[in-house]
């Protein structure tokens, strides 16, 4: 199978459709966005190398009604990579993510929000080389009937990293008795001069908010939606990008039950 | 027929009766005060008018309009003209105030507000309760003050237009400056809509800028005396003890109104999990 290479040495914002096998470089110094869309049913192998203080927005969506992904992401000296995946598929998601922080000063802030009505497991590892890097990982997920979550997040320092910093956040609604969601965070430390931390929330949705918004003239349903959206909007506008913005948010309304 | 009419009522809150056979009328244009001490059933009235979940009709009725109330959902009641103003707000991290505000009016239309119009409605309905203009774009209640959640159930009752308000301690929190503000808000409604309201407050200062046209006190689940606005003044410089003494009627504070809030909960700060809701 051949691999699809790209080479990305200049800015803006670059729409690549997911294939099985492929490759993404940005050029040192070089600043831009990637939207990343996903339609097919796909085994997918991903390397991304994000060079020497280049910069990169990268939104990934998906629509497949079956996405296995394996992807595999460099950060070379002072790169910086924010990575936001929007997993609203109706399909199921297994999800293997690791980013190497290979060079001094590079940080990565990876943030997902997934929509999960069959099963979706995730698996993102953060992995610190280097000294003076972040990894931030912020997840968000509302979980309907039958929905089968997993998020093994994990944050390693190697010994030598020191300075650096791994944050990690999980927030999860479930909205049915009916589902199952299970977050791991792992923190795995090697060096002292770092700093680390890690909070998880699985909740159903709060009576007294909902009754609220209902004595606002807002049926369940709405109310239910409204308080999903919050948690999933901020995806909708990771790149700066208007029109898609109000495209996405326009699919994450639908798919709440909103629009 | 009254537009609001309420006969026997009877109101239950984790099996405990709390209301004991409440009869009231409430008239477009008429501004009811509701006293009575803490504890005698005057949040639940306006609790189970709303339909709020925790609280249990065991009897009696409530019609709207001829419509039976307590046949309709919560949102049923507000789509019908009914507002409650809380005394405890809740606070919706993730929601905008303009978003709810929109998806709420829209609720009640048949085909929604042009968002330039509605935009033009908010800001007008933000600065007429001298709110700080980025209220819209904040998170429903979210780290807001006493004083800054209560103007905005107000803005947000002045965006719903109802046709029958009903206020719970909308005046606590509240400076006397925003006091005014909140008052002068509330009174240019009623008139310009003949809005019908009713109040519960424990201060004769906010009567004072309301001017209810009736008056009650709440005692034990039961309206024990109406009257018009000379009733506040009597009970604000005598109290509730002659009360007591002329009807015959034990006069209690019972502690514990608030309700019991519940937290959303944040799991320990390792792992998670949980099957099932």
């Amino acid at each position: 199978m051949e691999c699809q290479k790209y080479v990305l040495d200049d800015g803006g914002i670059h729409e690549i459709i997911c294939s099985d096998k492929m490759q993404i470089t940005v050029s040192a110094e070089n600043h831009c966005s990637v939207y990343l869309i996903c339609k097919e049913k796909m085994d997918c192998t991903m390397t991304l190398v994000v060079e020497k203080d280049a910069h990169l927005n990268l939104l990934s969506w998906n629509e497949s009604e079956a996405l296995n992904m394996n992807c595999e992401i460099i950060l070379k000296s002072n790169a910086f990579l924010k990575a936001s995946y929007g997993e609203m598929s109706e399909g199921s998601v297994s999800m293997k993510n690791t980013i190497h922080l290979m060079g001094e000063g590079s940080q990565a802030d990876i943030r997902t929000a997934s929509i999960v009505q069959h099963q979706k497991h995730f698996e993102i590892s953060c992995i610190h080389h280097a000294s003076h890097t972040i990894g931030l990982m912020e997840n968000y997920a509302v979980i309907y009937e039958d929905g089968d979550y997993k998020m093994n997040d994990t944050g390693k320092i190697e010994k030598g990293a020191y300075g650096s910093e791994s944050h990690q956040t999980s927030r999860v609604l479930t909205l049915s008795e009916k589902q199952k969601s299970e977050v791991i965070p792992l923190l795995l430390i090697d060096e002292n001069d770092v700093q680390a931390s890690h909070a998880t929330s699985i909740g159903q949705i709060d009576e007294n908010q909902l009754y609220y918004l209902q004595t606002r003239g807002l049926s369940k349903k709405a109310a239910l939606g409204l308080i999903t959206v919050g948690y999933l909007m901020p995806i909708a506008s990771a790149l700066d990008d208007e029109k898609l913005s109000s495209e996405l948010s326009q699919k994450i309304e639908k798919k709440v039950g909103l629009a | 027929m009254a537009q609001l009419e309420i006969r026997n009522l009877h109101v239950e809150v984790e099996g405990k009766e709390i209301l004991k056979g409440l009869n009231l009328d409430v008239d477009p244009n008429e501004v009811h005060a509701l006293m009575g001490p803490n504890g005698n059933g005057k949040s639940t009235l306006l609790a189970a008018i709303m339909g709020n979940p925790k609280f249990t009709v065991t009897q009696g009725s409530i019609t709207f309009e001829g419509k039976n109330v307590l046949e309709m959902s919560v949102d049923e009641r507000s789509r019908a003209g009914l507002f409650l103003g809380m005394q405890y707000p809740q606070e919706v991290a993730g929601v905008t105030n303009s978003d709810f505000m929109r998806a709420a009016i829209n609720a009640r239309l048949d085909k929604p507000m042009p968002l330039f119009k509605f935009i033009k409605e908010m800001e007008s309905t933000i600065k007429e309760l001298q709110m700080k203009p980025d209220l819209a774009h904040r998170f429903l209640n979210e780290g807001f003050s006493g004083g800054e959640k209560k103007r905005n159930e107000i803005v947000q009752m002045k965006l719903l237009k109802p046709t029958l308000a009903m206020l719970d301690e909308i005046d606590s929190g509240l400076d006397v400056d925003a006091l005014k503000i909140v008052a002068e808000a509330i009174v240019n409604m009623q008139k310009e809509r003949s809005m019908g309201l009713i109040v519960v407050s424990h201060y004769e200062r906010f009567y004072q800028l309301i001017q209810p046209t009736h008056a009650h006190v709440l005692v034990d689940g039961k309206i024990v005396v109406s009257g018009d606005a000379s009733l506040v003044k009597r009970i604000d410089s005598e109290g509730y003890d002659w009360i007591e003494k002329e009807y015959g009627v034990k006069v209690e504070e019972i502690s514990d109104e608030k309700p019991k809030t519940a937290v959303f909960s944040l799991g320990s700060c390792a792992a998670s999990t949980k099957k099932g809701a």
